[in-house]
């Protein structure tokens, strides 16, 4: 039984970090928490659905296809809620950003409709470990294309040109356009990465947990509380955040409430801000702040 | 220069908003009346306030569907009175506010004579006071018992026209225990206010057995993986499970359930598991799942079934519930307007209670009093992720005065 | 003189027009406006509470409508359980949520800017999962029914207008003590704490304490907003107290301007209205409402009434000039 919670835990749990390195790429670059992250998910999975379903395309190149759409998306994001709005205060851009959130959701909606949908699976089928835990070969994937693309995140950000711009920028807008980087840019390219992460996930996700174009808000919820036990602005933080969300919630559930398993989390979150306010991996945030 | 614009924006918005808010206001849905009889009928309006948007808002997809059927349905056979009906919707949101301003909306225009409410017991305990205030025929879709006590008890204007959830749930218990002779059950439900409340209903209905649940397991709404949940049940060991959730839960549940080594287990489910949408996305997995719903394409009703070959060829989709419910809430608030002869609120209020026998597309509906009006449901077992309808419940309608 | 004039007419007539057109509007509107109305001035209310929060003391809160939903449930059960008259429930829900808040302020006070904010959405999570499942107390997922309407002494008032005029004046209230509160002492801590919060401690200021009696004034708010909706509405469940609810504040005190009450009320009226104002779009009207909050933010970064007060102070400037060079 532990083993079983043990794998649908991490297997959740770095969905949710993939939302929530997404949000926290943000955070540095431009300071705001994006309250539009979860949306993102849920329009890279339905864009996976169309390449998928619609265009029948293989599971494989959909998902590339879409996840490289959704950088689209996150450029499109950017330069219209974010960017007419860089020199006003923060709250301004949160509020942009909620605005936005309802147009993404709605916007799927019409697009296509409020019956939920599936996508193909990358790998069909299950195995059993040990006995008694059963694990869909879906999961595994999933397990694994996320630490790939963390790792290829990882190496883009600390040991790419590309990434020094970005990370350039993040620390200070001004004297990144001193020194010739093109602040527009840097910026864009950050968003299309944290939409790209993001999108994936919705891909991955849709064949088990279903298409709606709702299923944003929670995901999003979940990965902020990821961000802030993780600590905030920390990319680290992110992916070990996510995954302790998904184990608490996974032993949480089993072992203490099931009704008050969202309830859960915060109880966490709130507790983990009383006594490490910088989270886990935190610190860079009181620059920041 | 901007923010002069946009001041003038705003003063624009709030004048349209004064304009809006005339009672003579006119929104919605409109379509043209039947060919013919363009000057002399003006159209009898009823209005329906339905989730078209946000977090809900599959139940307004099936609703505007259904309602263009059974618009055209009765336009083409004459209308009513000799005036064609037309049906305007307003959106309820998914919150309670939205659904009583919605309702406000449309109670504004006096020529609206009744209200379709939404598809949501919590919907329609919210607008309860403004119809009694307001007197206008209501109906509800919920299927709550506590709407059920407020319908009969509290407001003559409101009408659940729907089987209240206690006979289908009772039902199907008696099912699972008499037929299926199963004795150890686990209940896994959603908190939200329906599924929370069929999880009682199906309780309850155990306890007339003397059959106690090994275990019972709430989830939050949005819940995606139930893991922890299903490992729970697996660790009670226990012969049956009974579900009550929405369709994208449900789908994932028994997928999961099934993911998970239980692939025998025999799940009784709540209206949902049966539901085109749930069967289409759990696939193989949702075979040997039982339910007691009160609306299946497979019907064997007539009606019932004509309404669905007719969905699916407008529409290429199977028909939803909420459909199917908009469909009967309209037919018989016309065969009220028929028996009244009039358009007048209160008319028609006294001509609904005086239906005692409608046979709809969802089943056959008692007015006599205005709680649990639907008569009954089906008994249904999915087989090769088809419908398979079992039985027909039928329950003889209380009535105490 | 001519200066003079216009201070005049912008500091009384028009306010004073203003109040009229109030008073007078349960004569003209339909029954549906004025209830999107009271339903405005409740949230306004709320948007007020969070100008005490955010806009004085610098505080962001997501935690807005879960103290709404305190007071609702409070002055549900002061009436229905205990039997109080609703004018007391009224009073004691709003007195209640005001010291509910002022604990918690006390324990999450101790979390700075951000985490403050982090830990209220915690806190507005929470007490949903609360309101969706406690039985005893919030009647569970099917909530709370029948809910007898507002009363003063004996009389009862169940209409439209007559919960029109009651709100209205509470709210007005409302308005005068955040004007009074401005000006106080309090208030001035209040906003050194948002100006400069090391400052404010190094002159005298207990900021933690300071900032938990900021939280208490807006849970006091919210309390009686919860109570008025109570009445109202005669009807509670958990899916209107929700972080949506609270993020919609946000939105309404960042489009209206943070700076004042009367950048509060703008903001809540549009916001309230645009969303009536958007029905005749049915299936778009989420959509077009959504773009509609993205554009208003973009054009009028500082808010509507930032943005109105930026144009009368260019115009009196302008004035000035103008009338230094005829001199």
């Amino acid at each position: 039984m532990n083993l079983q919670l043990l794998v649908s835990g991490v297997s959740t749990g770095v969905v949710y970090g993939l939302i929530a390195m997404g949000m926290v790429l943000i955070f540095r670059a431009v300071g705001v928490m994006n309250f539009a992250q979860g949306e993102f998910l849920m329009f890279g999975g339905y864009l996976c659905y169309t390449l998928n379903r619609l265009l029948h395309l293989p599971i494989g190149l959909s998902l590339i296809l879409a996840s490289l759409l959704m950088g689209a998306v996150g450029v499109i994001f950017m330069r219209t809620s974010y960017w007419p709005l860089r020199n006003a205060q923060a709250r301004a851009i949160i509020v942009s950003a909620m605005g936005a959130s309802i147009v993404l959701k709605e916007g799927a909606r019409l697009i296509w409709g409020s019956i939920p949908v599936t996508v193909e699976r990358v790998v069909n089928g299950s195995t059993t470990l040990a006995g008694s835990a059963v694990v869909q070969w879906q999961y595994v994937a999933i397990i694994v294309i996320s630490a790939m693309i963390m790792a290829l995140v990882y190496l883009l950000l600390e040991k790419t040109f590309i990434g020094h711009i970005m990370q350039a920028t993040a620390q200070d807008q001004y004297m990144a356009s001193l020194v010739g980087i093109p602040v527009i840019m840097s910026i864009g390219l950050t968003f299309a990465l944290s939409a790209f992460l993001t999108g994936i996930g919705g891909g991955l996700l849709a064949p088990l947990f279903f298409l709606n174009n709702t299923m944003g808000a929670t995901a999003g919820a979940k990965a902020f509380a990821a961000i802030v036990i993780g600590g905030f602005g920390s990319v680290q933080g992110a992916i070990i955040g996510g995954l302790i969300v998904g184990l608490v919630e996974a032993f949480g559930g089993a072992y203490i409430s099931t009704t008050y398993q969202l309830v859960l989390i915060y109880v966490m979150l709130v507790l983990v801000l009383m006594f490490r306010p910088q989270g886990i991996f935190g610190g860079k945030i009181q620059e920041k702040a | 220069m901007k923010r002069i614009l946009a001041i003038l924006l705003i003063v624009c918005m709030a004048f349209g908003m004064t304009a809006c808010g005339q009672p003579a206001a006119t929104s919605g849905e409109k379509t043209a009346p039947a060919s013919g009889a363009e000057s002399a009928a003006k159209p009898i309006k009823i209005g329906l306030t339905t989730v078209l948007t946000g977090d809900r808002s599959l139940e307004g997809e099936y609703a505007s569907n259904g309602i263009k059927i059974i618009q055209q349905e009765i336009n083409d056979a004459g209308g009513v009175l000799g005036r064609p009906i037309e049906i305007v919707i307003q959106d309820a949101l998914g919150t309670d506010v939205g659904a009583v301003n919605a309702y406000r909306k449309l109670a504004d225009d006096s020529e609206i004579v009744a209200i379709i409410g939404s598809d949501s017991s919590n919907d329609n305990m919210a607008v309860s006071p403004a119809a009694l205030e307001l007197k206008i025929p209501t109906t509800a879709q919920g299927s709550s018992p506590k709407l059920r006590d407020m319908c009969n008890n509290d407001n003559p204007w409101l009408f659940q026209l729907r089987a209240c959830d206690e006979t289908l749930c009772a039902s199907l218990m008696r099912y699972a225990v008499e037929t299926g002779g199963y004795k150890k059950f686990a209940i896994i439900h959603d908190t939200e206010t329906s599924s929370a409340d069929q999880a009682r209903l199906f309780t309850e209905g155990l306890a007339k057995y003397g059959i106690e649940p090994v275990v019972v397991v709430p989830f939050t709404t949005g819940t995606k993986d139930f893991t922890s949940h299903i490992t729970q049940i697996q660790k009670a060991g226990v012969d049956a499970i009974i579900g009550a959730c929405f369709q994208a839960e449900a789908a994932i549940l028994i997928q999961q359930i099934r993911a998970l080594g239980m692939t025998d287990i025999p799940i009784f489910g709540s209206n949902a598991f049966a539901d085109p949408v749930t069967i289409r996305l759990a696939g193989d997995a949702v075979n040997g799942v039982y339910c007691a719903s009160a609306w299946v394409p497979t019907t064997p009703n007539p009606k019932g079934a004509a309404l669905a070959k007719k969905y699916k060829e407008l529409f290429n989709e199977d028909c939803g519930k909420a459909a199917a419910q908009v469909y009967d809430h309209v037919s018989i608030i016309v065969e009220a307007i028929k028996r009244a002869g009039t358009t007048d609120r209160a008319a028609v209020r006294d001509a609904m209670n005086t239906i005692d026998n409608y046979e709809g597309a969802v089943t056959r509906y008692d007015l006599r009093t205005n709680g649990d009006c639907g008569r009954g449901g089906l008994l249904v077992k999915v087989e090769n992720q088809v419908a398979v309808v079992l039985d027909q419940i039928t329950s003889e309608k209380i009535i105490k005065k | 003189m001519k200066q003079l004039n216009y201070k005049f007419v912008i500091k009384y007539i028009l306010p004073g027009l203003f109040l009229a057109f109030c008073l007078a509007i349960p004569g003209f509107t339909s029954g549906y406006m004025l209830r999107v109305l009271n339903i405005a001035l409740i949230t306004y209310l709320c948007v007020l509470s969070l100008y005490v929060i955010l806009g004085m003391c610098g505080q962001n809160s997501f935690a807005q409508a879960g103290l709404w939903g305190v007071g609702a449930y409070m002055a549900a059960n002061f009436v229905m359980k205990m039997g109080a008259p609703p004018l007391a429930a009224l009073l004691l829900s709003s007195l209640g949520t005001a010291v509910f808040a002022f604990v918690l302020g006390f324990a999450f006070f101790r979390l700075r800017q951000y985490y403050f904010t982090f830990a209220s959405v915690g806190l507005m999570a929470i007490l949903n999962g609360l309101f969706m499942n406690w039985n005893e107390v919030t009647g569970g997922a099917l909530g709370i029914t029948n809910i007898p309407s507002f009363s003063i002494g004996g009389a009862i008032i169940k209409s439209e207008p007559g919960n029109f005029y009651v709100i209205f004046f509470i709210c007005l209230a409302a308005f005068f003590l955040m004007k009074v509160l401005f000006n106080s002492a309090l208030g001035r801590s209040f906003m050194a704490i948002r100006d400069n919060e090391i400052a404010a401690n190094c002159l005298g200021v207990n900021s933690l304490l300071t900032k938990s009696i900021a939280f208490g004034i807006s849970g006091a708010l919210c309390g009686a907003a919860g109570a008025l909706y109570a009445f109202l509405a005669g009807y509670l469940s958990y899916q209107t107290f929700t972080f949506q609810q609270s993020t919609m504040y946000l939105i309404m005190i960042m489009l209206g301007g943070t700076m004042s009450p009367s950048g509060a009320l703008i903001g809540t009226l549009i916001i309230s209205l645009l969303q009536e104002w958007v029905r005749p779009l049915q299936n778009y009207m989420q959509f077009i409402y959504g773009a509609g909050i993205m554009i208003l933010m973009i054009v009028q970064p500082e808010g509507i009434f930032g943005g109105g007060k930026a144009i009368y102070d260019k115009y009196l400037k302008h004035s000035k000039t103008a009338r230094t060079e005829a001199d």
